[in-house]
């Protein structure tokens, strides 16, 4: 059974973004991706150096070439779910959760207690991603050559200030790649 | 979690209240609220009353409509009382316009930032100390007398002596336990003093206008919070207003704690000595820039002391004198520095509470008031700087304090 869409969450798109290997990585995950609207709004990164002006991450190619999924909002049937985790989490957080919760989508995000909210809801972390996670299986499933990922690593920390949280499962790949 | 409508875990009277709040921070009325989402108004009424559900969907148009976020009106903020409803005599004192919007829409501000302090606190057990004087008792014939002696009493009971004040909005917060933000408002309104039980003091100042000019109104509403505790205060920045006694109490008060009379009488004589009985304009900018006032403020201050002509500023202005662009001249920088729109307190608490997996990093954004990148910035700099406060650097420091004193 191929896998099911993977939705990216405001705080794994804006790294992603920043590695400039968005579609590469997407690519070689060999499942749909989906964003929505409210996160790729919140996907501001310097436009050129690391010093310069935020500027929204342009993923319109992604659209367009439907290597990303665009997602409005929440459908009538989620929006009491939204509302509910609006209680606890940001609207564009609230949302991702609670789309991938109603349509069964995997989530990925690098957020503590978004990955939380979401494993109570779901009584699972299966279906939970994160920037290493995805970084790894673009390296692993893609072919890709450690420095080119860690090209990609270095951007990622220096775009969109990303360091990986101890307690992520391929924090140490992480970590033994970029050193 | 188990999943229920969301109105189960929100008071219905909470809600109408935040989307109250929301509506007049937009300035809208409920004829053009309703109109908008296409209700009768009797029912926004009875919404904004707690008295009628609001459905998921309906939540998510308000939001839209006020240009705010669901998050903002169904989070577990604590919720207090409204600034706004103790501001409506002020509001009602000033004609429909850009600026009673601009006034709402600060004091709407001035609330949340407030609420949001008090509910990282409640996250993390730390609530602030309150170390409030008591209400001095500033009743008299001669506001401007009574101002001086509230701002020398102040200043005694703070430990503060006679000279320069520095640091004020740090020694405010921490000293007083005062709650103080600064952050763009309409330019006319200087800033905006409010309390409530829940929140005690807490005070808004505009940041468009110079540091100078923030330590004045600062000052300005401190004197409000120690002499009329719980009457909320808009300060405009010029304004016939100014001339009621309790402004000018406030303005008495302003001067006197930023310019004690007997510090600066001895500056001013120091400098005339020093000049062979004259002081030159750059000896006042400079004066200036020791006490962080506005050079304007400081002549007022000598002119009412009988240390220069009493109208001089007034011919320095008619002249043509332009302060800041001599104070840069003179290479003098306080009129250039940048007040933090929060206290350094409540970034430390926003951060630790995204640590420690209480606060997500959209709304550790939305507390700090930057996008993500820049709050990821700051989380990475306060960590920083918490892990060096607390870190060996310092602890493994020895300090030979005989060979100190001997001068080896």
């Amino acid at each position: 059974m191929p896998d099911s869409p993977l939705l990216l969450e405001s705080s794994t798109l804006i790294n992603l973004a920043a590695s400039r290997e968005l579609s590469s990585i997407v690519d070689a995950l060999g499942r749909p991706v989906v964003v929505c609207d409210a996160a790729h709004a919140e996907c501001l990164l310097p436009s050129d150096m690391s010093e310069g002006p935020l500027v929204q991450a342009n993923l319109d190619d992604l659209f367009q070439m439907k290597a990303l999924i665009r997602c409005v909002g929440p459908s009538a049937g989620e929006e009491e779910l939204f509302v509910e985790l609006a209680t606890m989490l940001d609207d564009a957080e609230a949302m991702a959760v609670a789309i991938a919760m109603r349509r069964e989508y995997g989530l990925a995000s690098d957020d503590a207690k978004v990955r939380s909210v979401f494993e109570q809801q779901v009584g699972s972390s299966a279906r939970l991603l994160s920037t290493p996670a995805l970084l790894q299986r673009w390296v692993e499933c893609g072919h890709v050559p450690h420095a080119r990922a860690r090209e990609a690593m270095k951007r990622i920390a220096a775009d969109a200030r990303f360091r990986p949280r101890k307690d992520d499962s391929s924090c140490a790949w992480w970590e033994r790649l970029v050193a | 979690m188990s999943m229920h409508d969301h109105t189960d875990s929100l008071d219905p009277r909470v809600l109408g209240n935040r989307l109250q709040d929301a509506r007049r921070a937009r300035s809208m009325t409920q004829e053009t609220a309703a109109s908008e989402l296409k209700l009768k108004r009797t029912t926004l009424v009875a919404i904004e009353k707690g008295e009628r559900r609001v459905s998921a969907a309906e939540l998510i148009a308000f939001a839209r409509l006020y240009g705010c976020s669901v998050s903002d009106l169904v989070g577990r903020v604590p919720v207090t009382d409204p600034f706004i409803a103790q501001f409506r005599t002020t509001f009602r004192n000033v004609a429909a316009s850009d600026a009673l919007t601009g006034l709402q829409q600060a004091t709407h501000t001035l609330q949340e930032y407030a609420e949001r302090y008090v509910h990282l606190e409640g996250i993390l057990g730390l609530d602030l100390a309150r170390k409030y004087p008591p209400t001095y008792d500033v009743e008299g014939p001669m506001p401007d007398r009574a101002g001086e002696e509230l701002a020398s009493a102040e200043r005694h009971r703070l430990g503060l002596g006679d000279g320069p004040v520095t640091h004020l909005r740090d020694r405010l917060e921490a000293d007083v336990g005062l709650r103080i933000f600064t952050f763009e408002m309409a330019s006319d309104v200087a800033g905006v003093f409010a309390y409530n039980d829940a929140l005690g003091g807490c005070i808004g100042i505009n940041s468009k206008h110079p540091f100078p000019r923030q330590r004045w109104t600062l000052a300005h509403e401190y004197a409000h919070f120690l002499s009329a505790r719980f009457a909320v205060e808009v300060t405009w920045l010029a304004d016939k207003r100014r001339t009621s006694p309790r402004e000018r109490l406030a303005d008495s008060f302003a001067q006197h704690f930023l310019m004690p009379a007997s510090g600066l009488n001895r500056r001013f004589s120091d400098v005339l000595r020093a000049r062979d009985g004259s002081a030159t304009l750059a000896d006042i900018c400079s004066l200036a820039d020791l006490y962080e006032v506005s050079v304007q403020a400081l002549v007022r201050a000598l002119e009412s002391l009988n240390r220069v002509p009493r109208g001089l500023w007034d011919r320095l202005e008619s002249e043509g004198f332009r302060p800041v662009q001599a104070q840069s001249i003179l290479g003098l920088d306080a009129h250039t520095k940048v007040e933090r729109r929060f206290p350094r307190r409540y970034e430390m608490l926003a951060v630790q509470a995204h640590e420690s997996g209480e606060l997500t990093e959209g709304q550790l954004a939305k507390y700090l008031a930057v996008e993500r990148v820049v709050a990821r910035d700051r989380a990475a700099e306060i960590r920083n700087r918490l892990s060096s406060e607390r870190g060996d650097e310092l602890g493994s420091l020895s300090l030979n304090l005989r060979d100190a004193v001997q001068g080896r």
